[in-house]
């Protein structure tokens, strides 16, 4: 017999990728379109802040969030000054940090995206008459979506999975601050192997779905040149 | 000639630096003519306004674009660029394409679709999408998708380098069909000799940091022999109509502007005139007229100069009629033949060596 778990903390987790995954992509698409195309100097300065995330431990991480968000903290203040509530140990709090955790695997395919649109394109569609912006909408945006896809996918997937950095933050506070890879350690914790068990399971099975589907879709469209 | 624009571009590359002066016609297509890597190129996007060079001053039918305070942006040019790889958006087809240049044009319909899909013959690929469309219907798509930008000037940058020879003449009668409709000033961009007397009207050459405008094709290969040109690449131009066919054998009778009649390869409408290149080293000289050759143009001229090249080559320049037309022999014949100015010669030349765009 399956113990069926508790499953408020996957849907907290779902909730949590979701809410990251798509302000991510709305605050960084310029971010990355940006870094695509600009000469600046501050580039690679730009492209090392985004990739720390990949490789600092996520208690590192957390930590420096931890103060950033705390009450003590330069936008933990701010938020307390403008909603009265504190940003740690909460969902809010937890969504702000997800989105410094999984920021490369937004930001990056992104920008890869943006890069490999052959430039002529937009000049093209300048010598056509389109204002810098409407090229944006009307070219790169389109011939970006391969790297969009993969942008949500690995942006959700992360934040699913993500452990270090919401215990630093957010501590393990049931349907708010509580996600699936907290529980599968609590479950461990307490050995109740079975619900580890089937947490893990969901858990990599999604993965697995996520990453399958991401794959197959962009072998699927690329047509041959 | 008339003047469509006045460009004085200051155009800077890693390697050098150079300045070039010059007037683009208002009728006519003009040629840029040059070795790759001269700055050819570079000096398109600098018309375009894709790149700023400082210094320079650049005017379009009365509209400053750019000068020492100005700089017109891209988008608000009015300048159509063709691009060498023509630049089709691959996530549109065919009919999107254009219509994204229609839907942002500021600047009146004077230049119909119908008549842009018509003239360069592209009706039918309307839904499909670039990757399914051949190298020289990709370029009439571009074509009519800068077209339809209803753009003051056309550039095109190196049109043939992706085409076939034989697609490279069909291009070329498109081209003059576009230019004939709509007026539109184009100017375009080869390395490509035989495109250049083929296609163009007036002509800029550029040579490393030289450059000479000539306000028709055939003084400037006239004029511009051994300095310019390599004495292979030499041709003669000649327009001409098309008066009578010899429909059992294919073959086209043709009249140059100056009277002089020809045969050519191919039935071409009568009365359409047509672009006639003639190669120097196809053309043969004979001291009497040949009396059992193959060979169907026969003129008789007057030797008019004759000039040594490098090797071991005669440019021999002949007037037949009011034509000039230039013969390239060897060193050897023009000694044996003891060919001097203003003797009397016959001009010989198949029609296999005699081009003409509008064949198809």
């Amino acid at each position: 017999m399956i113990d069926w778990p508790d499953l408020t903390a996957l849907w907290l987790s779902f909730k949590l990728a979701g809410m990251t995954t798509v302000f991510l992509i709305l605050f960084t698409t310029p971010l990355a379109y940006w870094l695509a195309n600009t000469d600046s100097k501050a580039k690679p300065l730009i492209e090392t802040l985004v990739a720390l995330p990949i490789v600092l431990p996520p208690t590192v991480m957390g930590f420096y969030l931890l103060i950033l968000l705390g009450p003590q903290g330069w936008l933990g203040s701010l938020w307390i000054n403008f909603t009265g509530s504190a940003l740690t140990f909460s969902f809010t709090g937890l969504v702000i940090a997800s989105m410094f955790y999984s920021l490369p695997f937004v930001v990056q395919p992104l920008q890869n995206g943006f890069e490999s649109i052959n430039p002529r394109l937009k000049e093209a569609a300048r010598t056509l008459g389109a204002q810098p912006i409407d090229v944006f909408f009307s070219v790169s945006l389109p011939l970006a979506k391969r790297a969009f896809l993969t942008a949500v996918v690995l942006g959700f997937a992360h934040t699913l999975g993500e452990f270090g950095v919401v215990l630093m933050v957010g501590g393990n506070i049931p349907g708010e601050t509580k996600v699936i890879a907290i529980e599968i350690y609590n479950q461990v914790e307490m050995l109740n192997y079975s619900q580890a068990h089937v947490l893990s399971a969901i858990l990599l099975f999604l993965a697995f779905l996520m990453i399958f589907f991401m794959y197959w879709i962009n072998n699927k469209g690329r047509r041959p040149t | 000639m008339k003047i469509a624009g006045q460009c004085q571009f200051k155009i800077k590359r890693q390697k050098f630096e150079f300045q070039i002066n010059f007037d683009v016609p208002q009728l006519g297509i003009m040629g840029i003519f040059g070795a790759s890597g001269c700055g050819k190129t570079s000096l398109l996007r600098a018309m375009a306004g894709l790149d700023f060079h400082q210094g320079s001053y650049f005017s379009l039918q009365g509209v400053v674009l750019q000068n020492a305070d100005i700089f017109i942006p891209v988008e608000q040019r009015n300048v159509g660029l063709v691009f060498q790889d023509f630049a089709l958006f691959p996530h549109l087809n065919v009919l999107q394409n254009i219509q994204f240049a229609a839907t942002r044009n500021r600047t009146g319909n004077k230049i119909q679709l119908a008549q842009v899909l018509r003239v360069l013959a592209i009706e039918s690929l309307l839904e499909r999408m670039p990757d399914e469309l051949s190298g020289g219907e990709k370029q009439r798509v571009a074509i009519a998708r800068s077209l339809m930008a209803q753009p003051g000037l056309l550039l095109l940058d190196e049109p043939m380098s992706a085409l076939d020879d034989n697609n490279k003449m069909r291009l070329i009668t498109y081209l003059r069909q576009v230019h004939q409709t709509f007026k539109v000033p184009m100017i375009v961009v080869s390395h490509d000799l035989d495109v250049v007397t083929q296609l163009c009207d007036q002509l800029l050459i550029i040579k490393q940091d030289s450059y000479q405008f000539h306000e028709s094709v055939h003084q400037a290969m006239l004029s511009n022999d051994s300095a310019q040109f390599n004495s292979h690449q030499l041709v003669s131009v000649l327009d001409a109509q098309v008066m009578n066919h010899e429909t059992a054998y294919g073959l086209s009778l043709v009249q140059t502007t100056n009277g002089t009649q020809l045969t050519i390869n191919g039935l071409i409408e009568k009365q359409q005139t047509v672009r006639l290149t003639i190669h120097a080293h196809d053309v043969a000289l004979s001291l009497s007229a040949p009396s059992d050759s193959s060979i169907l143009n026969v003129m008789e001229g007057t030797v008019v100069n004759i000039k040594e090249g490098q090797a071991c080559d005669c440019l021999v320049t002949v007037k037949v009629g009011q034509d000039l037309m230039m013969c390239l022999v060897s060193k050897k014949s023009a000694v044996t033949l003891g060919l001097k100015p203003a003797q009397k010669v016959y001009l010989q030349v198949k029609t296999h060596a005699i081009n003409s765009a509008g064949q198809g």
